[in-house]
């Protein structure tokens, strides 16, 4: 990711909260994500200006100074519409990113004051585990339970 | 016949080459239906921010592919420009 994101796109690092076929990248929580949140916001603003803008005018310049016909003309159009629509779709992913990055922080244990506590349950609910497998974890609870007791 | 910016003649042949109808735009909604199989896949896939991500790395290749454009039809004021995109698209990349 580090390396994609450095020579590719900056775009490879919302990788850390966007769960890519339900993977996660990120092993812990951020601990600043506003600072995350504003290098994104950055990064995207200087893609409009540098690369977006630039391409919008060149690509429309060609294609009224050039004719239909060749792959050129095309993809003037295609890096034309492709420009115009990632500016937008970036705008648009800014209002989400914040409520993603506070949905992707762990869930506290009700009641719990510290904060490194995790409440496991809670976890597994929210992942991609399915029903039935959540229904497994929590008749084993139940069941140790049963053979042990709750803790005190 | 001569080149767009008439500076010398090209093969008739060479621009025989069979059109590929916006291939880029026909990437981006294959990319774009693979983020909704995600999204239905599995719940937390964020179907737009992993659309913005995979569109990282089209983005890249559309750009290049028209440098190796405006070469191939002699459009060098393209050309210039195009790569001046390109170099600061990707000289902000290790920035962010």
């Amino acid at each position: 990711m580090n390396v994609l994101g450095a020579v590719v796109s900056w775009k490879f690092y919302k990788l850390l909260y966007s769960h890519f076929w339900g993977y996660s990248f990120k092993t812990s929580e951020f601990s600043q994500p506003h600072v995350f949140e504003n290098l994104q916001k950055y990064a995207h603003l200087y893609n409009i200006l540098t690369t977006y803008i630039p391409i919008v005018i060149l690509n429309m310049v060609g294609l009224l100074d050039l004719s239909w016909g060749t792959q050129l003309y095309i993809m003037m159009i295609e890096n034309l519409i492709i420009a115009i629509i990632m500016s937008i779709l970036g705008v648009v992913e800014w209002f989400f990113m914040r409520r993603y990055l506070k949905e992707d922080s762990y869930k506290k244990l009700p009641g719990a004051k510290s904060s490194g506590m995790m409440n496991l349950m809670n976890v597994i609910e929210d992942s991609d585990f399915s029903e039935n497998e959540i229904a497994a974890v929590k008749q084993q609870r139940l069941k140790d339970k049963l053979a042990f007791g709750t803790r005190p | 016949m001569a080149n767009y910016a008439a500076t010398y003649c090209i093969s008739e042949d060479s621009l025989d080459l069979k059109l590929v109808y916006f291939p880029f735009l026909v990437s981006m909604a294959i990319l774009f239906v693979l983020s909704v199989l995600g999204a239905r896949q599995k719940k937390k896939h964020k179907l737009l921010t992993n659309f913005v991500i995979m569109m990282g790395m089209l983005e890249h290749i559309a750009i290049i592919s028209q440098i190796i454009m405006t070469f191939f039809f002699g459009t060098w004021r393209y050309a210039i420009v195009i790569i001046l995109i390109w170099i600061l698209h990707v000289v902000a990349q290790p920035l962010f």
